[in-house]
């Protein structure tokens, strides 16, 4: 995913909502109060960003805010990026929703955002139900986000065309759990009360700067290292993990990024916790991510958690992944939170044979590693992936590739494609590397945020892409 | 609006209920697809996914797992793929596998896999002494955890197994503790 769900904001419910045919618990029997949560969850988190720089106020803290309530705040004219951050605030709010019998994270989310009154964004449609190909949307947001989430725009080509707009901004907060009265046989299986959420705005300054530079923090859950006195300083002089930096550099080099690279081993506690795996697909705030991402230290840093093993539970006997992102994006400079992070399996980091003078991340382990930590960075920073597996679902961005599957599959292939918002057939088609880049009109399969590692992986970024990259408050 | 809204929940419909695609996929497409999925990033891949290829996805996923070439990563996907998609080599594959000196991320998945292939006697034959005697504290944890999760959960085995390790090491079975208290 990205993350958790690939392209998921609540996907599967997403037609139930849509449906609309109910509204649900309005007139259930009263329901038990809710248990303690399973974990202590963290309380908010400032940004490592100072509130001013030469004047210009760049971190606004908007306090907190009950799910329908609405903050406002002033951006100047000229701002470069505008990211909200939420985080929750009550312990005993939701963490999940039941919808059909079957359990969603709840996921906070802005339910609106107006500027001067006129909406440019609207969770309804543009998230819940967005065009296959949203990139005329003014905003967009597709992820999980249990506890904390965030949001940083511009993300979508229509909004880097025209610009952060300025003037007063109204931000409706809401989650899942609130809107579960729209959603067709949603519940809530306590009477928990309304969510609440710390609100933190980050400005960056215009223009939007045509370089940057990213401090990237490895931190070492890996027990790859353990036998040095120091972890950390042997991890950095490992050959294998040298080369995936320097590949990690050229590709992110490519968005106008300059990455600089540090080493952080994690508490032995910390490692034992995780010796058999970092379970990948629960997206609970006292999941294993959540648990790991609360290891990041505060800083303006992309913190990348490098495992030995990613696993998950219910995908046992698929494929589990070699990287997970929090969320999409992450709370950029607002580190120690449930999000702040991404994970990225270092298994292959010895697998050096392979690795010739170019970066070839279907040869070359350390370069595979770069690879997926370059796409897990890539959504912490704001990208999606151009086209999903199915080739039915489209980043925001218009000079990004697309790989429609109806016109990219291959004439011979029997499965078929996968019908426009459909469910999730296990049937389907899903696009190759080989099929996206077959031609002008299907291509995608050798940029950086293509779903897959093929042999046509080549870590491309597109224009739009890099601007998106760069307006995270984290790349400075 | 409604009237959209409908049709969107019938197409959902309509693509979760498709069947069995109306001819096999061709070798080549079945190896472009077990590619493709080996390949994901960050998208998981459901069992049922290999299912749905048929039994000659087993070829390509053997021959990946048994591959000292490929990357470990991509080996530990196509074992565990494999034992989904089941066939004669499967339990051989994965027993072969999770005895044999390797990678971590294979063996880890080799022994979660024979979790799945085995019975409750065979699966404590094959994966206890891999409990008792691998030499990664962390394979033996996974080990343990196997044998937690398996049908009738060997539990009693686990817990002599965690008292057996070394204060340090303990930490590393709290999962398989953990399956056993939720098998209790």
């Amino acid at each position: 995913m990205d993350g958790r769900h690939p392209r998921g904001l609540l996907p599967a419910a997403t037609v139930l909502w849509l449906a609309g045919v109910s509204a649900c618990g309005a007139s259930s029997t009263p329901k038990a109060p809710p248990p303690p949560p399973a974990c202590t969850l963290p309380a908010p988190k400032a940004s490592a960003l100072p509130d001013a720089v030469g004047g210009f106020t760049q971190v606004l803290h908007l306090g907190t805010f009950t799910v329908g309530e609405t903050a406002t705040f002033q951006v100047p004219a000229g701002v470069a990026s505008v990211t909200l951050v939420e985080q929750g605030v009550d312990t005993s709010q939701a963490e999940t929703v039941e919808i059909s019998g079957q359990s969603y994270g709840n996921t906070v989310f802005p339910n609106t955002i107006a500027v001067g009154g006129t909406h440019i964004f609207d969770v309804y449609p543009d998230a819940i139900n967005p065009p296959a190909d949203p990139s005329s949307l003014r905003a967009y947001y597709f992820t999980d986000a249990v506890w904390a989430g965030a949001m940083t725009l511009p993300n979508t080509s229509s909004m880097l065309a025209s610009g952060v707009p300025n003037g007063s901004w109204a931000v409706v907060v809401s989650d899942f759990a609130h809107e579960c009265g729209g959603i067709s046989n949603c519940s809530l299986a306590y009477a928990y009360p309304a969510s609440q959420y710390d609100l933190t705005v980050i400005l960056k300054q215009g223009p939007a700067p045509a370089t940057g530079s990213l401090a990237v923090v490895f931190y070492l859950l890996t027990t790859e290292w353990d036998s040095f006195a120091d972890p950390a300083a042997a991890a950095a002089a490992s050959p294998g993990v040298q080369r995936m930096v320097a590949s990690l550099k050229t590709l992110l080099g490519r968005a106008g990024v300059a990455a600089t690279a540090t080493f952080q081993d994690l508490p032995a506690s910390v490692k034992a916790h995780f010796a058999t795996g970092v379970n990948a697909e629960d997206s609970s705030p006292c999941g294993d991510l959540a648990t790991l991402f609360q290891n990041s230290a505060p800083g303006v840093t992309m913190n990348l958690f490098l495992v030995d093993r990613i696993t998950s539970t219910s995908h046992q006997g698929g494929t589990t992944t070699v990287g997970v992102d929090g969320t999409i994006p992450g709370p950029a400079s607002v580190n120690g939170t449930v999000q702040s992070g991404a994970v990225v399996s270092v298994a292959d980091v010895a697998s050096v044979t392979g690795c010739g003078g170019t970066v070839d991340p279907m040869g070359c382990g350390p370069d595979e590693v770069a690879y997926i930590a370059a796409h897990e960075t890539g959504h912490f920073l704001g990208l999606y992936h151009p086209t999903e597996f199915d080739g039915t679902l489209f980043d925001p961005l218009k000079d990004t590739a697309q790989c429609p599957c109806k016109s990219c599959r291959p004439a011979g292939a029997s499965l078929a494609c996968q019908a426009p918002g459909g469910g999730s057939s296990t049937n389907v088609y899903a696009m190759t590397g080989r099929d996206c880049v077959a031609s002008a009109s299907c291509g995608g399969g050798d940029d950086l945020m293509f779903w897959v590692i093929s042999s046509a992986s080549a870590g491309t970024i597109s224009a739009e892409q890099a601007q998106v990259m760069r307006a995270s408050p984290v790349v400075q | 609006m409604t009237t959209n809204l409908a049709a969107t929940l019938l197409a959902a419909l309509a693509a979760a209920s498709a069947g069995a695609p109306a001819t096999a996929p061709s070798d080549e497409e079945v190896k472009g697809q077990v590619e493709a999925y080996l390949g994901s990033i960050d998208t998981p891949i459901p069992a049922e996914r290999f299912r749905a290829l048929g039994p000659r996805a087993a070829t390509v996923l053997a021959a990946v797992s048994r591959s000292p070439a490929e990357f470990p990563t991509r080996r530990a996907r196509a074992v565990a793929a494999l034992a989904s998609v089941g066939g004669g080599e499967a339990t051989a594959v994965a027993r072969e596998l999770a005895l044999a000196e390797g990678p971590f991320v294979v063996r880890a998945a080799a022994v979660e896999s024979l979790g799945r292939l085995l019975s409750p006697a065979e699966l404590a034959a094959a994966v206890g002494p891999l409990m008792r005697g691998a030499r990664e504290a962390r394979l033996r944890a996974v080990a343990a955890e196997t044998l937690a999760r398996g049908a009738g959960g060997d539990c009693a085995a686990v817990r002599s197994q965690v008292a057996a390790e070394a204060e340090a090491e303990r930490g590393k079975f709290h999962r398989a503790l953990s399956a056993c208290s939720g098998a209790r």
